[in-house]
């Protein structure tokens, strides 16, 4: 729970890639300013204003979310998992290995909201988004260099073939 | 992307950094397309203080002082957001507090918002007689037989670049040394320091510009803008580092959003589908000041209008024309998509209009042999490329889908020249140019040619993001030209380091240039053109809703010599959706005050993965020379060569294989007319305009 | 990007947040934010306190009451599209939280929300439409049970004022089948047509309840009759016509192209839904 302290700064206690903190914030930072810049936590990026681009998603209480549409008071007692935390996971390592095979990255700047939600899929292999087609997987998820097209066939490495049919040089 | 995970788990962009002292930059932004601007209150920076031009600089700009952008106005504002002062914090939520509270008197005036309005009314800049901030009469009058004219009034609107990562910067001052160290998110950090250099009369030699890990340009990140003169000189002022980072709105609103062209032309033709001629107006929608692509876009774009095609008479009366909306910049394709777009829709009219085969058309029109069109573009005997092209698209075509093809020419912006410096430091070879990368994979590229070149391994070579203290000059990475300019002074830099180890130990091997300090620098100039030819295909159908679906993409692309293929197809990939985007989806929107209404990345048209290709197929046609495998047969003599005479050398084996032709923007040039027209074949209806929005009709 | 500064607030109980509201002028309840957040961002809202809502227990259940299934204000639309009970007596409403924006989103953003937003474009009204459901609010003074129909004033609109909450929303369970399809439009998420539809079968009649949401300007019911054992697509579609077409939304999406498109989906939604349905007779619009 978020509790008075400060004027109107509240305490929070967030758990984030294993490790325990305990934060003053203000109620109206961002889960996503708290995580880069009062944790140093980069892989997070921001890419837009308004909750469309994907780049800053995260695995929180094991859900996929956008950490710049979240308040940071409201993630108190929350558990948060980032790339970095992630990197070493196999289901995480072996979404890596896909992206790095199919050539799903040009910049990187999208590519950790990326990896999160394909960890998420995978981790959640039975729940209604996994039958998604991929392409409306990504909808969440916004893409300038590589339009969509090696994301999908990284995703579809790893998930199996799901619809949006083929590729081919 | 290993070493993106590995080493940093993505962190290096430009909003990573962080420093101790370091204060955040915000600005006042105008709220009206046009004002007066009266008193300005609370503010940390005005132009009270900071009264310098942002003067012309990256990607196509020239020396042009018409209309130059003050950082800040003194007396009136020219566009939606434009900065009118700046605001300095410790955080950034306090920055932007703070700017939410400057007062700004305005005294509002009536904007001119179209190319239209701007031809009709009174001029916005003072002492100027019009709006016209730049005309070209490019070829004369002509007088013809003809049998056929088609009459067309094309457009393609104005698109924000928005690469993923917006625009920022982080300016540090070194008061000791007197010296500027900037980091930033740039596509050419020599552009950056010239233009800081000039703007804020500084000498080059106290400014030190480090390229951040790059989220993407697309064009927006060649130039200087206000923010990054004001970001500077916040830091001086300061003395601490000073951070500014753009947000998505911002961006949308206040960064240099790209095409913005009419056209008005006529084509005649005889009844067998020769062209004769192309006469009318282009109009690129400048925006509010010169000193940006804009200033030479009209010629640039009428040069290009001929494409692939031998037209004899051409009479074209191009314009930039001023409008109270941001500047033009150099949008992925810069003028070349603009060109393309025109010309192959006139082409498919005349081709309707006759009932002939796209493809026919297409060929009958081009020139046997080499060919200088009237506008001095440049093409090396085309049809010997589309005849195998085209015959290849055919195989592809699917009676039961719309499809549109699209034959167009690449003019990389190989000039005026690039730098390159290969510096060995603890057994790594490491590797700085002006030709830096921001997405496109020049790091794989460099590795290919060097550790052939060189015998060295890819393990042992460093690409560096660029640092312009290592780089007496350079250009930067736009406009199709990277791989053209980096093979061929990579090439010589390898010449030259041979030659640096064999000057030391009398005999060239690997490791001996790891095991030393040696230090090598070229810069050349590219002169003239370098064009390449492609063409493109794109088949559509309809869903159950009567949506557009693509079902195929299909490329072929004259590449030269690939020297890293995955480079090539995936700036093919991303061009595709980019072209997607431009057709359904991506502009501008401005209102009748010219405020931009657009607020979002989806607001402005950024496509999601909804509507990607099913399929793309990619070829890629060599020229005649040696491909990058042949060439290891030539490496031997190639280092024997190098001892002696190293630019001798190098000028040998860039003559021995194939040119490395461009291929970044090219897919903005050809995928668009070629959807368009498919387009317009599936839903029966012309496609006169990007975007588009035939599919409701 | 960067909101103002704001208050933050946590109530223990539904008590305890109704209280908050009468106390607060300036306050806005937050569960999921994902819609709410986006608008405190750009300052878009003015706002004192946000009141946390999204850990009041008693606002988190799903339950299945005989012929009723009552859901929880806070269920998020995640939640909703892998519940089995939801699944199985509501796939209307199962379908339609699918489709709401992205995975992410999702997650996060819950049934009361996505119902209460001033989004024009909402989906979830179709599903609770279709399925005939009541949303149960509270105040300070009473408990309240409204038609869903009643409920949404217009397509930015709601009958929830700004000391009530949504408790939860009960619809019914007892559909022989319930189907839902979104049309987006082209480049986004977006809905052009947002529909759903219920068949309830007894002993005296069987009708398909279709509920409509992001195509008027006021998410709509129609109850279509079945006599003779036959649906007829034209006639859903001429209904809807002749009863709501002068408020048809109004946006960048011409009007032809939006009466084409929802004649299209009538025709599939029935076509999907009842093509297996036991010597059920279909005529389309075609």
């Amino acid at each position: 729970m978020a509790n008075e302290e400060n004027g109107l700064r509240k305490s929070i206690k967030i758990v984030v890639n294993g490790t325990r903190y305990s934060l003053y914030v203000e109620p109206r930072m961002l889960l996503v300013h708290l995580l880069r810049d009062k944790l140093g936590i980069k892989s997070v990026h921001i890419g837009c204003d308004s909750a469309q681009c994907g780049a800053c998603s995260v695995i929180m209480n094991n859900k996929l979310v956008k950490s710049c549409n979240v308040f940071a008071v409201q993630a108190a007692d929350s558990e948060i998992l980032t790339l970095e935390g992630l990197k070493d996971n196999p289901l995480m390592r072996s979404a890596i290995d896909s992206f790095i095979k199919s050539n799903a990255y040009q910049c990187g700047y999208c590519t950790p909201g990326m990896l999160n939600l394909l960890y998420y899929i995978k981790s959640n292999k039975d729940s209604a988004d996994a039958s998604l087609d991929i392409n409306d997987m990504l909808i969440g998820n916004i893409c300038r260099c590589t339009g969509y097209i090696n994301i999908i066939k990284a995703f579809k490495r790893e998930l199996g073939a799901q619809d949006g049919g083929s590729d081919s040089r | 992307m290993e070493d993106l995970i590995a080493d940093r788990c993505f962190k290096g962009y430009i909003d990573d950094i962080e420093l101790d002292d370091m204060l955040y930059l915000a600005f006042v932004r105008s709220r009206y397309a046009r004002a007066r601007i009266g008193r300005v209150e609370k503010a940390d920076i005005t132009s009270k203080e900071l009264a310098v031009f942002r003067g012309a600089s990256g990607e196509g700009a020239i020396e042009s002082n018409r209309a130059l952008e003050p950082v800040f106005t003194r007396d009136t504002v020219n566009y939606y957001q434009q900065p009118i002062a700046a605001v300095v914090a410790d955080d950034r939520y306090a920055a932007y507090d703070k700017a939410r509270d400057v007062e700004v008197e305005y005294l509002p005036l009536e904007p001119i918002t179209s190319i239209e309005e701007s031809l009709k009314k009174d001029p916005i800049h003072k002492g100027m007689s019009s709006n016209i901030n730049s005309y070209y009469k490019l070829g004369a009058p002509f007088n013809i037989d003809y049998d056929i004219k088609i009459e067309a009034r094309l457009y393609n609107d104005r698109i924000v670049p928005d690469p993923l990562e917006t625009r920022g910067i982080v300016a540090c001052y070194d008061r000791d040394n007197d010296k500027l160290k900037i980091y930033i998110s740039t596509q050419s950090v020599i552009s950056i320091r010239r233009g800081l250099a000039n703007s804020l009369n500084i000498p080059e030699s106290k400014i030190e510009v480090i390229q951040s890990l790059t989220g993407g340009g697309f064009g927006v990140k060649g130039a200087l803008y206000p923010e990054y003169i004001v970001a500077a000189y916040a830091a001086m002022k300061y003395n601490r580092p000073v951070k500014w980072i753009e947000t998505r709105e911002e961006h949308i609103a206040a960064s240099n959003p790209g095409r913005g062209v009419l056209a008005d032309l006529r084509l005649y033709a005889g009844s067998n589908g020769a062209i004769k001629g192309l006469e009318g107006k282009i109009y690129v929608d400048n925006g509010a000041y010169s000193g940006t692509i804009g200033d030479f876009a009209p010629r640039f774009i009428g040069m290009q209008i001929t494409g692939a095609y031998k037209i004899d008479n051409i009479n074209i009366d191009s314009y930039s024309v001023f409008t109270n909306k941001a500047p033009i910049g150099p949008y992925r394709g810069a003028g070349r998509p603009e060109a393309a777009f025109f010309m192959e829709r006139l082409i498919d009219k005349l081709a309707d209009r006759l009932d002939l085969d796209p493809f026919e058309i297409r060929l009958m029109n081009m020139p046997e042999n080499d060919y200088r069109s009237p506008l001095s573009l440049e093409i090396k005997s085309p049809k010997r490329f589309f005849e195998r092209a085209f015959r290849l698209l055919k195989k592809e075509i699917n009676s039961k889908e719309a499809y549109g093809v699209a034959s167009f020419v690449l003019v990389s912006g190989v000039g005026p020249g690039e730098s390159i410096r290969l510096k060995v430091k603890d057994k790594k070879l490491n590797i700085y140019s002006g030709a830096n990368s921001h997405g496109q994979g020049h790091s794989r590229l460099l590795k290919e040619i060097l550790s052939r070149l060189l015998g060295v391994s890819r393990d042992d070579i460093v690409y560096n993001y660029a640092d312009s203290d290592y780089l007496d000059d350079g250009t930067g990475s736009w406009g199709s030209r990277s791989a053209i300019a980096l093979y061929t002074i990579a090439t010589y830099a390898a010449a030259h380091a041979i030659n640096a180890v064999y000057k030391r130990y009398n005999q060239y091997k690997p490791e001996l240039l790891l095991s030393s300090d040696i230090d090598v620098y070229i810069y050349k100039e590219f002169k003239g053109q370098h064009n390449s030819l492609l063409t493109a295909l794109v088949s559509l159908d309809k869903d159950y809703f009567d949506k557009p679906v693509v079902k195929k993409v299909v490329f072929v692309a004259d590449i030269g010599m690939p020297i890293a293929k995955e480079n090539v197809y995936n700036q093919i990939k991303g061009g595709i959706m980019q072209s997607i985007g431009q057709l359904y989806s991506e502009r501008v929107i401005y209102d009748n005050e010219g405020v931009v209404l657009n607020r979002s990345l989806v607001g402005a048209g950024v496509q999601t993965a909804i509507n990607t290709p099913k399929r793309v197929k990619i070829v890629l046609i060599s020229s005649r020379g040696l491909g990058l495998d042949d060439i290891s047969n030539y490496i031997d003599s190639f280092i024997e060569a190098s001892k002696k005479d190293p630019e001798k050398a190098a000028e040998e084996l860039l003559s021995k294989s194939k040119i490395v032709n461009g291929i970044g923007e090219a897919p903005l040039i050809g995928v668009v007319p070629a959807l368009a027209r498919a387009l317009e074949r599936l839903y029966s209806k012309e496609v006169n305009e990007t975007p588009t929005d035939v599919f409701y009709s | 990007m960067y909101p103002k500064q704001i208050d933050y607030i946590i109530p223990k109980n539904i008590e305890d947040l109704l209280s908050m509201l009468n106390s607060y002028s300036n306050a806005k309840v937050i569960a999921g934010g994902q819609f709410l957040t986006n608008l405190i961002k750009s300052n878009m809202i003015d706002l004192d306190v946000l009141i946390d809502i999204s850990r009041i227990k008693e606002l988190n259940f799903v339950k299945l009451d005989g012929n009723e299934l009552i859901i929880g204000a806070n269920l998020t639309l995640n939640e909703i599209s892998n519940n089995d009970t939801i699944k199985s007596k509501a796939a209307a409403l199962a379908k339609a939280a699918l489709s709401v924006a992205d995975i992410q989103i999702r997650s996060l953003a819950t049934i009361a929300g996505n119902i209460c937003s001033a989004y024009r474009y909402r989906d979830i009204p179709s599903a609770l439409l279709a399925l005939e459901a009541s949303i149960n609010k509270i105040s300070l003074n009473k408990e309240e049970s409204l038609d869903a129909q009643e409920f949404f004033i217009d397509s930015l609109n709601t009958k929830c004022s700004y000391n009530e909450i949504v408790k939860s929303v009960s619809l019914r369970a007892d559909s022989k089948r319930s189907n839902y399809i979104k049309l987006r439009e082209l480049n986004s998420e977006r809905s052009i047509v947002s529909m759903a539809l219920a068949l309830f079968e007894s002993s005296n009649e069987s009708y398909i309840g279709i509920g409509v949401s992001a195509f008027f300007d006021k998410p709509i019911y129609i109850k279509y009759i079945i006599d003779d054992k036959k649906v007829d697509a034209r006639e859903i579609y001429n209904e809807m016509m002749s009863r709501y077409e002068s408020i048809i939304i109004k946006d960048d999406i011409p009007l032809e192209y939006r009466k084409r498109a929802i004649k299209k989906v009538i025709d599939k939604l029935i076509a999907d839904t009842f093509s297996d349905y036991k010597d059920l007779r279909l005529i389309l619009n075609g």
